[in-house]
This record gives C-alpha cells, sequence and structure tokens, in this order.
C-alpha cells in the first residue's frame, strides 16, 4: 500500500491545508453470482484479513422479531454443513487467527485476521457457512445463542448506565413503522419468539452470495486467492435480488421531550435532531460541526460547560448517519449540584451563538487537521473492525467504489464556516427530541 | 460470464478464462469436508530494537517501521500507582492529568488547541506499575508534536486554577464509578486480595477520601521525584530512523534534570485460609458481576510461560474451558475468561464474567469446577497443541501497527526483558508440556483459598450463594467496608 501526503505548511494557518492522495490500491470483481470480491495486497505484515459485508441489518427485521439480525449473526458461527459446532471458532483460533462480527442497521459483518498461511482456511470457513449455514442449525444451536444475546443485552445494555436511553430516543424520534425506531439488540421478548424458520428465511433472502461483498487484505499473492475464491465461492447459488429499504429520512422534527430514570449517579441530557442520511449533502458539515461544538478541550460546548462554568462531566456530539437516516446528537452529564435545566439553557446559548455568528477559520482548520489526520491513522490495521478490509467495504456497499478514500476526504476539505453555520441553522432546530436520564427517585433533578 | 468476442479479440485472456473454466469443473466434485491445510509458514521478522540515549539518562528505543507516514511516541516512567502514599492514592494518576494543563509557554486550553492543530493525539496515564504517555502524530509534523510533547513533561506548571477543577472532575469521576457494576467489582477484589492501603489494593485512580487528601504540592513533589529522564524510557514507532529522530529529542528533551524516582513498598499479601463469597449489592442488577481468584505471580516469574499457556486453555480465549462452558454450553454469560497479571511484582489471577442474576450461584460453581478440573487432572494433548498453536501463530498480529509493537516494547522497558526476547517466545512456548501445566496450576491456583467477589442483586443471589459451601457471604459497601 502506498501513501503520499502532500506537504504541509503550518505556518499559513489560515490557508486550507491541501490534502495529499489516500491511493489505496485494489482489485475489484464480481463472481457470476453477484459476489463482490475486493482485493488489497499489503506484505508489511505476514497476516491477511478476510472481511465480509451482508447488505443486511435491523432494518431488515420483520415486527415482532426485533434483535434478529444479531442474533442470526451469532448464529454464523455455530458451525455449517461442514463446520462442527465450536469449529469456526476452533479452527480460527488454532491458526493463530481473530474473528468477530458485528450487526448495525443496515449491515452486518464478519472478519478473521490469519497468519499469511492460512487464507485458504479462512476463505472455505466463511464459504462454508454462506453456503450451507442452514442445514447446519438446530432447535439447541439457536435457543444456546438467544441465551447468550440475552446476556449481551443485559451487560451492555440493562447493567450499563445510561444504557437504555439510545434505544428509548429511537423511539421518540422515528415512527413505529420506520426500521431505525427499535434498537439493533432487540427486546427480550421478540428475542424470545424466534424461531428456527426466521432463521432459515433470513439466510435465504439476505445471506446470497449476490447480496454480500468479500474483502481479502494484506499479504497474500493475488492469483492463487483468486482460484480459492472461485473454488470456494463460485458454485455458492445467486438468491433473488434484495430491494432497497423502501423507507426514506424523516424530515420533520416534533418537539419531544421525555424523562427517564436509571440506576445512575448523575442526571443527562440527550437532545436529537433528524440529519441526513450517510448520502446526504450535509453529512461531513455536520461531522465537523459535531467536532467544533464538542469534540475537544476548546470545542464551543466543552470550553463552557465543562472547562468554564464547570457545571458539566462531559460532553459529546456526534452525526449518526445511516443508510436511510441519520440524526445528530448532544448529549451531557450534569456535574453533582446542577440541573439539566442549568446545562440546557447553556447548550442552546452555544448553538444560538453558531446559528448567528458562525465558526471561525482555526475551529474549522483545527477540525479538518484532526479529520485528516484519522484518515491516515486509519491505514494502520489491515483487519479488524474499522481497519481497512472493513473500509474498503464499508466504501463498496454504502458508496458503490472501495477506493473512496479520497471522495470522503475531498467531502471535508471543501467544507466552509458559512456551510457549519448554515447547518446549524437547518437543522439544529427548536423542534427536537430531548430526553433526560435522572438518578431514580430524583425526578426533580428532571428538566421540565 | 465467458465473453466469447473478447476471447477472440484478445489471446491474453484466454489463459484466465481457461483457469476458471477448469476451476469450476473442479468446483462440482470439491470435497468441503475436507478442511484446507495451511500453506508453508512465512519467516516472520520481529522488529529491529535500535537503542540511543541522551547525556542526561534518557533512554531511547527505536522500532523502523516506514509505509504510512506516521510516528507513535511512547514515554515509560517506572513509577504508578503502586508508589502513592498509602493514604494518598491517587498521585500518580493526576500528576498524569495535571502534566497537560499548563507549562511555562502554554495554558490548559492551548496545549490542547496545538496538539488538535497538527492532527496529533497524546494520553498521559497511570497504571500500577508504570505512567505512560502516549502520542501519535503524523510524521510531516513531528518536530511540532515532538516539542510540545517535551514541554507538557517537561516544563509542567500547575497552575492551581487547573487543579480545582481537575479535583472535582476526578472527584466526580469516581463517584460515577459506583455506577459500573465492572468498576466495582475490580476494585474491591484488589482490595480484598491486597490489603486497601497496599500498593497493588488500592485503586489507581484513588478513593473519595484519599483524593480529599491531595494537594497541588503533592503532585509538584511526585512530579519532581518521578519524572525524571533517569528513570525514562522513550519508545519511538514508525516512519522515522534513529538519526532523524535524535537530534530532535536532544533539542526537546536535553535540559531535562535527573532526579532521584521514589519505588514502592510491598508487604505480603494477606493470606487466604478458606474460600469465601463477598457480596455487594446492587438492587435490580440485571447481571451479577462475578471475580473469583487471588494474588497471581510476577512477570519476572520463571514459569511465564507454563502459566500463560495454562491460562489459554482454563480461560485465556474465546474456545477456552471456562467460556465454551459458561457461555457456549450453559448460556449464562455473555463471555467469561481467566487471566493473570504479570506486573513488577505478583499481580492478581482473576477468573470473571458478567453472568445472569438468577444463575449467580450455578456460575460460581462452574467456574470453581473448572479451576479444580485443571489442577486435578493433565490436560489433553489436543488441548495443549491448540492453545500452543494459537499463542505461537499469532504472534505476527501483535507486530503490526506502531501502537502494538510500542505496546510490546513496554514489556521490554518495565519487565526488563532481553532485546531478543521476541525471538525466544515461540520456543519457550514450544517446550511447555502436559506436565508443566499441570504442575503450575498446581502450584498457581489454589481453589481452596480464593476471595470470590460478587456485584448483584443481594435479595436475588445471596440465598443460592449461602448454600454453596463456602460459608456464608459478606456483605460489603461499594468502597469494600464490611456492612455486616
Amino acid at each position: 500500500m502506498k501513501v503520499s501526503l502532500a506537504l504541509t505548511i503550518m505556518l499559513c494557518a489560515m490557508t486550507a491545508l491541501s490534502y495529499g492522495q489516500l491511493n489505496i490500491k485494489f482489485e475489484k470483481y464480481v463472481l457470476p453470482n453477484g459476489l463482490q470480491v475486493i482485493l488489497h495486497e499489503d506484505h508489511s505484515t505476514p497476516i491477511v484479513a478476510v472481511n465480509i459485508w451482508y447488505h443486511v441489518g435491523s432494518a431488515r427485521e420483520k415486527p415482532g422479531r426485533t434483535g434478529f439480525a444479531h442474533l442470526f449473526e451469532h448464529m454464523m458461527f455455530q458451525g455449517s454443513l461442514d463446520v462442527p459446532k465450536g469449529g469456526h471458532f476452533g479452527s480460527l483460533q488454532d491458526a493463530g487467527g481473530t474473528l468477530n462480527g458485528s450487526t448495525a442497521n443496515d449491515r452486518t459483518n464478519y472478519w478473521e485476521n490469519v497468519p499469511s498461511q492460512f487464507l485458504e482456511l479462512a476463505l472455505y470457513l466463511e464459504s462454508d457457512r454462506m453456503g450451507f449455514l442452514a442445514p447446519a442449525m438446530t432447535q439447541e444451536k439457536l435457543d444456546n445463542q438467544r441465551d447468550v444475546v440475552k446476556n449481551e443485552r443485559r451487560q451492555s445494555y440493562d447493567n450499563r448506565p445510561y444504557g437504555r436511553a439510545d434505544e428509548t430516543i429511537a423511539a421518540m424520534l422515528y415512527e413505529p413503522s420506520h426500521p431505525y425506531s427499535w434498537p439493533v439488540i432487540g427486546s427480550m421478548t421478540d428475542l424470545s419468539a424466534a424461531s428456527l424458520d426466521d432463521v432459515k428465511e433470513f439466510f435465504t433472502l439476505y445471506y446470497a452470495p449476490n447480496n454480500a461483498s468479500l474483502v481479502i487484505a494484506g499479504d497474500f499473492n493475488p492469483a492463487q486467492a483468486k482460484e480459492w475464491v472461485e473454488k470456494y465461492f463460485g458454485g455458492l447459488p445467486r438468491g433473488k435480488d434484495v430491494d432497497k429499504v423502501a423507507v426514506n429520512q424523516p424530515t420533520k422534527n416534533a418537539a419531544k421531550r421525555q424523562t427517564m430514570e436509571d440506576h445512575v449517579q448523575l442526571p443527562r441530557l440527550y437532545l436529537t435532531w433528524h440529519s441526513t442520511p450517510q448520502s446526504g449533502a450535509d453529512d461531513a458539515t455536520l461531522d465537523v460541526l459535531a467536532d467544533i461544538l464538542a469534540g475537544g478541550k476548546n470545542s464551543r460546548a466543552y470550553r463552557s460547560l465543562v472547562y468554564e462554568k464547570q457545571i458539566a462531566q462531559d460532553v459529546a456530539a456526534y452525526q449518526d448517519s445511516r443508510e436511510v437516516a441519520g440524526l445528530f446528537q448532544v448529549e451531557i452529564t450534569a456535574k453533582p449540584g446542577f440541573t439539566l435545566v442549568d446545562i440546557e439553557k447553556v447548550i442552546d446559548a452555544e448553538i444560538v451563538t453558531i446559528q448567528q455568528s458562525g465558526v471561525t477559520e482555526r475551529e474549522l482548520q483545527r477540525s479538518k487537521n484532526s479529520i485528516k489526520a484519522n484518515f491516515i491513522y486509519r491505514l494502520q490495521s489491515v483487519g479488524g473492525f474499522g481497519g481497512k478490509a472493513d473500509q474498503l467495504n464499508r466504501y463498496n456497499v454504502m458508496w458503490g467504489d472501495p477506493g473512496s478514500f479520497n471522495k470522503d476526504l475531498a467531502r471535508y476539505e471543501k467544507i466552509t464556516a458559512k456551510e457549519i453555520q448554515e447547518a446549524a441553522q437547518k437543522y439544529l432546530t427548536k423542534e427536537r427530541v430531548a430526553l433526560s436520564v435522572v438518578p431514580e427517585g430524583k425526578k426533580d433533578l428532571e428538566d421540565k | 460470464m465467458m465473453e466469447i468476442e473478447s476471447m477472440k479479440l484478445n489471446l491474453f485472456l484466454l489463459t484466465p478464462l481457461l483457469i476458471t473454466f477448469c476451476l469450476s469443473l473442479s468446483y462440482a466434485q470439491l470435497d468441503r469436508s475436507r478442511k484446507p491445510e495451511p500453506q508453508p509458514t512465512p519467516k516472520i521478522t520481529l522488529p529491529v530494537i535500535q537503542r540511543a540515549a541522551l547525556a542526561n539518562g534518557l533512554k531511547i528505543l527505536l522500532v523502523e517501521r516506514h509505509g504510512l507516514p506516521i510516528v507513535q511516541m511512547q514515554l515509560v516512567l517506572q513509577t504508578g500507582s503502586a508508589s502513592d502514599p498509602p493514604a494518598k492514592s491517587g498521585i500518580a494518576n493526576l500528576t498524569a492529568q495535571m502534566v497537560r494543563e499548563g507549562t511555562g509557554k502554554r495554558g490548559s486550553l492551548k496545549i490542547a488547541d496545538d496538539l488538535e492543530y497538527l492532527g496529533a493525539s497524546l494520553s498521559i496515564y497511570s497504571t500500577t506499575d508504570a505512567t505512560l504517555a502516549s502520542m501519535l502524530t503524523l510524521k510531516e509534523h513531528l518536530p511540532a508534536a515532538l516539542e510540545i510533547y517535551s514541554d507538557v513533561l517537561c516544563n509542567p506548571s500547575f497552575p492551581d486554577s487547573e487543579w480545582t477543577r481537575i479535583k472535582k472532575t476526578h472527584l466526580t469521576g469516581l463517584m460515577q464509578r459506583k455506577d459500573r457494576p465492572v468498576a466495582v467489582a475490580d476494585n474491591v477484589f484488589a482490595q480484598l486480595l491486597y490489603g486497601s492501603s497496599e500498593p497493588y489494593g488500592r485503586p489507581t485512580d484513588g478513593t473519595d477520601a484519599s483524593v480529599k487528601l491531595i494537594s497541588l504540592e503533592d503532585l509538584k513533589t511526585f512530579y519532581t521525584t518521578n519524572y525524571v529522564p533517569n528513570n525514562a524510557t522513550l519508545i519511538v514507532v514508525g516512519d522515522v530512523t534513529v538519526a532523524e529522530v535524535v537530534p530532535i529529542l536532544q533539542n526537546c528533551f536535553g535540559n531535562w534534570k535527573a532526579g532521584k524516582p521514589s519505588f514502592p513498598l510491598f508487604s505480603s499479601a494477606p493470606k487466604i485460609d478458606s474460600t469465601r463469597i463477598y457480596l455487594i449489592d446492587k438492587p435490580q442488577a440485571a447481571q451479577s458481576e462475578i471475580r473469583i481468584g487471588h494474588v497471581g505471580i510476577a512477570r519476572s516469574n520463571p514459569d511465564y510461560f507454563p502459566v500463560v499457556v495454562m491460562n489459554a486453555i482454563l480461560g485465556g480465549q474465546f474456545t477456552s474451558r471456562i467460556n465454551l462452558n459458561l457461555r457456549e454450553a450453559k448460556g449464562y454469560t455473555y463471555g467469561a475468561r481467566s487471566g493473570f497479571a504479570f506486573r513488577k511484582e505478583a499481580g492478581p489471577f482473576i477468573a470473571q464474567a458478567g453472568v445472569k442474576s438468577a444463575v449467580t450461584d450455578s456460575s460460581v460453581i462452574e467456574f470453581m469446577k473448572e479451576l479444580r478440573g485443571i489442577c486435578d487432572a493433565d490436560v489433553s494433548q489436543k488441548e495443549l497443541d491448540f492453545a500452543k498453536n494459537s499463542l505461537v501463530r499469532g504472534m505476527p498480529q501483535g507486530f503490526e501497527t506502531p501502537g502494538q509493537i510500542s505496546s510490546q516494547l513496554v514489556n521490554v522497558v518495565l519487565y526488563n526483558l532481553p532485546d531478543d526476547y521476541f525471538n525466544t517466545v515461540v520456543q519457550n512456548l514450544e517446550k511447555v508440556s502436559i506436565a508443566d501445566v499441570r504442575r503450575v496450576a498446581q502450584q498457581y491456583l489454589h481453589p481452596n483459598s480464593m476471595d470470590i467477589v460478587v456485584v448483584g442483586d443481594v435479595a436475588l443471589t445471596r440465598p443460592g450463594l449461602d448454600k454453596l459451601g463456602y460459608g456464608k457471604t459478606m456483605l460489603l459497601d461499594p468502597d469494600g467496608k464490611r456492612i455486616e
């Protein structure tokens, strides 16, 4: 892999840095059964990353089956026709590999990083579960992983401070028919209802090669890799075409307010607005706005709430853009002795200031510089979550071109201070969803 | 797929298309029941460590890693929270926070602004054994980033106003720790094992009482004593050479004055006579956080490699006995594991999981079954081979990024490992036998004298736990004090 960066002239603080080219070399081709294949060589370490994205996530779940896409992801590790239960983990760990998978609203990804000599094994295992998972499914496996997933829900949501905030906000923000209105982890009731037939149906609909994208990245021989891809994936049958998720970005916010109690010491305020999906013209602008508002010590809200007035313990903001919709969120935890009413006044004032007076060139440039550096830092690993293989797949599945690194970075390069101000005016309106999470029995801290 | 026309037009296309065709034929006979064999093992080149030093005693370890235009810096001070005075735990941690809050020429906000403007990221924190300052920067900004880095580490001014804020924020953070059963369990467990005023028994971030006792003067004293070049090693990994970086480091760190660092005083840990269960109430908790174990061994123990292999089989990987039992067979948890914390002195051995409240007692039973099992019978050859394969073959993955390489070097620095250490790991792992695994399990695991800590719903879990044969459970508060 080669990355060449233009030299940056730091002396010209008011001049935009000239962004270099992120030249990630790759080859992409498509098998007759529709499987997209992307190869990227990087021989700096004798390891190779295999990464598969299936273009399906919780947005495809049927009513009464929330959490199913993720439960299904767990089933993918339980063995397939030619791989016994425990064999998937077992063979990869015996090979010195690491592996994982994750489910989001719009996609499910699976990866393994293996020493170079085990690439064929990784492709064999991925192809076996892509082709032959269903015949190996049993009620016992399903019941066991249902228990594991329920434990995951307990550990990562129910037993974690503020862990149920996001799903509460999603339900406030979206109509119940919108697929982002329910959480990826799902509800305990729906997890209990999932059946073996559901597993087989989901597999047939969404786990065919034509709904998948395979990346091989790292230390391998491309000619050899292509042979193996053909050998193991070439004979898998194409499935039915998968239609696009038929919903859009809700545009109109409703002013809603809710308070929930949790096992926490301090109250926290969440403000959420509809924004834009990942393809939206303002997506990158909203990323920068989030950074200027709450990214570092010098960001508007951190400086005001945490550093100067010292009425908040922490503050965060982000643009969470997904395939069919996006949201912009600010979250602030009050320091002891201060209420969310105090907090909300200050954050509102900071937002109004940006809307009325905009941001400085220094703030904008600082954000752009950090973002640019992070584009480079993200190229350190070939595999794992967020490594190069995962990024190639994200760009391929969501942007239609695995080599969108430069196109993505260019979105940030061209942002102007005026656009940040306009985005703040357009999106951070009075019509928003406000959730207050307060310590149990402390409704008096409620933000009215 | 096959476009006959293009075949006619371009002979070069013919060959690959024929290969594809042959493979399609062979696919029909593909025997999927046979797992593919690995290719020959490639030669693994582990990083070559280059050494340099400044006149004031600052040692430099450098590994060149070209390809990406980035440089990772990691300053290792051989002093961590184990050196905190017993009544003032938290000093090392708070000092690490305060050095970036002001220098002779920069205020708190200016430090943050300058770093962000370069796109550099800096984190400074203390563990029990060390204080680490790590910075990642683009190569093009290396001199500028190093100037800020050294300013923070060598010239902090400890402003009063920032201290007031940092202290308040830190105390609030300690209060929030109560929200996290994981943190409560870890802290109480360490206290029980070592004693609440011992170097490894005190929380690294201190307690409400200890932090309230700490003054800015305490931090200045800690800084002056321990942030000295003869107590430090700077690890540099990335797109850089010794010739390039040493002159910059001379400029930045050359005037840093040597001193006399402090070292912790360890006394022996309290003996555990018999396995006991301690319970901390978290009403209506969705899960119980379980910690089981005792004091383990130091990094310098000659049985380090057999212990690593033994623990891999017991609870050190996904396919370990503990996880396969509690997660995959029983469905009690999202993940269960065990591990030895190898430190300068003996760190804890801990088996742990978050489990569904209703199966808290059953989970303890399964944990104890696995802990006894590995002491009472030999592991199988298959298990041994599997653990060794996984560790040996997995090695290259720990040396991919500058951050990973620098983390590996931190161990070399803290535990005095030889520079060729990484080249000896494979043979040391390969040497471990079934008998070694059994021996170290019996020598370093003591299922009959372990502390068991459970953070969960007492009303729900206590009746079952009381019946396990470890005596009546003892109730503690979230700070580890007996309340009954």
